[in-house]
């Protein structure tokens, strides 16, 4: 389990994250959110230690992640960082990567990295990219194939920096079915979403920034309730009841 | 017109190792002095120890295959590790200054300490490293675009390149035939020079082997790679430090050759794909086949007078290079 006490932290010089305490649960599927510039990006780089803390804690099942030896940490945490390229690889070597912690000196792959990869292929329902180049895939079918990435690297937490971003409106879901799969599998996701919408729809617990500090946690019920993302984001959140769950849309702030 | 075949990463590879072969052995037999195919097996059955066939294949013709071969690989290799570890595809020991760090100091050695001819490589890699350095600490401080640490390494390399200048100025007779060392030439290559720089070069091939797993996670870029385990800090510095030390050995006795570094791993890309598992060894193969075939011709082509190999090299590669170009481009549009 993932818990932040008081950390503060970002990019030399200048804190992007202000005295922040959360604790992430398990097999949970918490989404970041908050205005641009926010820190939530900041945040997933403090707890997948590509940033330092200032101050402050992160541990991990106990330990401080700073402890955590680099192929061990990468064995418990997978993260997909928000600027993706198309590598000049196929999409099964890409997968492929994921095993690298793993891999001994030899660089061998052993029968067990096979089949892991092979089962976040066919999770994904990627294997038929499997010999394309990354370069022809279209932007949702690449996703995915990170994503497989991240499933082969076999972590119980996965961390995942605005996934959904440039995909049309069928990949997100898509993708966030995806995300459910791997919560109903027993992974924590913790997952940054500039979309509302799918954020309140997916999460189980939904943690609002601003100005690099915690606005609220909570469930998404709760969330919308406390008035918090009319606040933050500058909206009316309207909320639609229908036959099996909330639904929720957001309209401007009213002028004047 | 000329198509490329299509053949699998493997085949390319076994074409490129006949190429190889074949040009290593005309390597030996071509030149003022033909030696025929049956002098050559009784040199090399050693029934023949003191003709002057003799002395020419062992102390001359030996030497400079040998050379033309580690010098290609070195570079070929040098020039992809390189391209892998600043992600950039214009990137090649000569373009950001490796080459000429190395040129720089080995005249340097030169005039310094005219008899040790030890002293060449190791002094031709602090050089080649110092600049990889300066152009690496340039982009990690910047970490902007991509076109930076090249301009980057423009600037460097002529200020270097205007060191060696100097040097020749000021030192006319102090490296015979210093033209052919600023084209790249294996005129004046003995045993010696491969002997100490060899070493070298066998050793940075056999880590550029050993870690070209690395180089294909660093293709995945920064924060991936961090987060799949890897020291991306101290796996970049180390592939860099190997790629100075491969093309410092190689600038210490052929010269600034600088267009093999990069050519040969894109030409090979093309052939084998992106993989540096198969792309690095593609490039041992093809940059020995490539610069020997070169010298070759350098030697054959206006006999008896010769021309540096480097001169052959570009004209040459260049046009091949180009039309490497226009095939993946049209691979890609299609």
């Amino acid at each position: 389990m993932f818990e932040l006490e008081h950390l503060t932290g970002g990019y030399a010089g200048e804190n992007k994250v202000i005295d922040l305490s959360a604790v992430f649960h398990k097999q949970e599927i918490t989404v970041i959110t908050g205005p641009n510039g926010c820190g939530k990006s900041t945040l997933l780089k403090l707890m997948v230690r590509l940033l330092k803390p200032a101050a402050g804690t992160i541990t991990l099942d106990g330990a401080d992640i700073s402890t955590y030896h680099r192929k061990e940490f990468a064995k418990k945490v997978s993260f997909l960082p928000q600027a993706r390229s198309a590598p000049p690889m196929s999409a099964g070597a890409l997968v492929m990567h994921g095993r690298y912690p793993y891999l001994p000196y030899t660089r061998k792959y052993a029968q067990t990295d096979l089949e892991a990869v092979e089962n976040a292929l066919q999770m994904t329902g990627t294997e038929k990219f499997r010999h394309l180049s990354m370069e022809r895939l279209s932007g949702g079918e690449r996703q995915k194939v990170y994503l497989a990435l991240l499933i082969a690297q076999g972590t119980d937490v996965v961390l995942l920096d605005e996934p959904t971003t440039y995909l049309d409106i069928s990949r997100q879901f898509e993708l966030m079915n995806l995300i459910q799969t791997l919560k109903l599998q027993g992974k924590t996701v913790i997952a940054v979403l500039h979309d509302l919408g799918l954020a309140l729809r997916y999460a189980d617990r939904v943690m609002v920034m601003n100005h690099g500090r915690l606005e609220a946690c909570g469930s998404p019920d709760e969330i919308c309730r406390s008035g918090t993302i009319d606040k933050v984001f500058q909206v009316r959140t309207r909320q639609i009841v229908s036959a099996e769950r909330k639904e929720y849309y957001f309209l401007p702030k009213a002028e004047g | 017109m000329f198509r490329f075949p299509r053949l699998s990463g493997g085949q390319w590879i076994v074409v490129l190792c006949l190429f190889l072969v074949m040009s290593a052995i005309f390597s030996l037999l071509l030149g003022s002095v033909s030696i025929t195919p049956q002098q050559l097996l009784e040199v090399v059955s050693g029934k023949d120890r003191d003709s002057s066939i003799y002395r020419i294949l062992r102390f001359v013709r030996l030497p400079r295959t040998m050379a033309a071969m580690l010098a290609g690989s070195a570079l070929a290799v040098s020039g992809a590790m390189v391209q892998a570890v600043l992600d950039n595809a214009l990137a090649s020991p000569n373009i950001i200054g490796i080459n000429a760090g190395a040129g720089f100091a080995a005249m340097l050695c030169m005039v310094l300490f005219p008899a040790q001819m030890w002293i060449l490589p190791p002094a031709a890699f602090l050089g080649a490293f110092l600049t990889a350095l300066v152009v690496s600490a340039t982009a990690i401080r910047l970490n902007t675009s991509k076109i930076t640490i090249i301009l980057t390494g423009v600037a460097i390399s002529s200020i270097l390149t205007a060191g060696i200048n100097t040097i020749r100025e000021f030192y006319p007779d102090v490296l015979v035939g210093s033209s052919s060392f600023m084209m790249g030439g294996l005129a004046y290559v003995t045993d010696d020079h491969i002997r100490f720089a060899g070493v070298y070069i066998l050793v940075g091939l056999g880590l550029a082997v050993l870690f070209r797993c690395e180089m294909n996670v660093l293709a995945l870029g920064e924060d991936s790679a961090h987060s799949l385990g890897m020291n991306v800090g101290g796996t970049r510095f180390f592939l860099l430090t190997v790629a100075a030390m491969l093309s410092g050995a190689a600038v210490s006795f052929a010269g600034l050759l600088g267009f093999v570094g990069l050519i040969v791993p894109h030409g090979v890309r093309f052939l084998v794909g992106e993989d540096n598992r198969s792309v690095i060894a593609a490039c041992i193969v093809a940059g020995a086949a490539f610069v020997t075939f070169c010298d070759l011709l350098a030697r054959l082509l206006f006999a008896p007078f010769e021309l540096p190999v480097g001169v052959v090299m570009s004209f040459l590669g260049g046009p091949f290079f180009i039309k490497l170009l226009l095939t993946k481009r049209r691979h890609i549009h299609v």
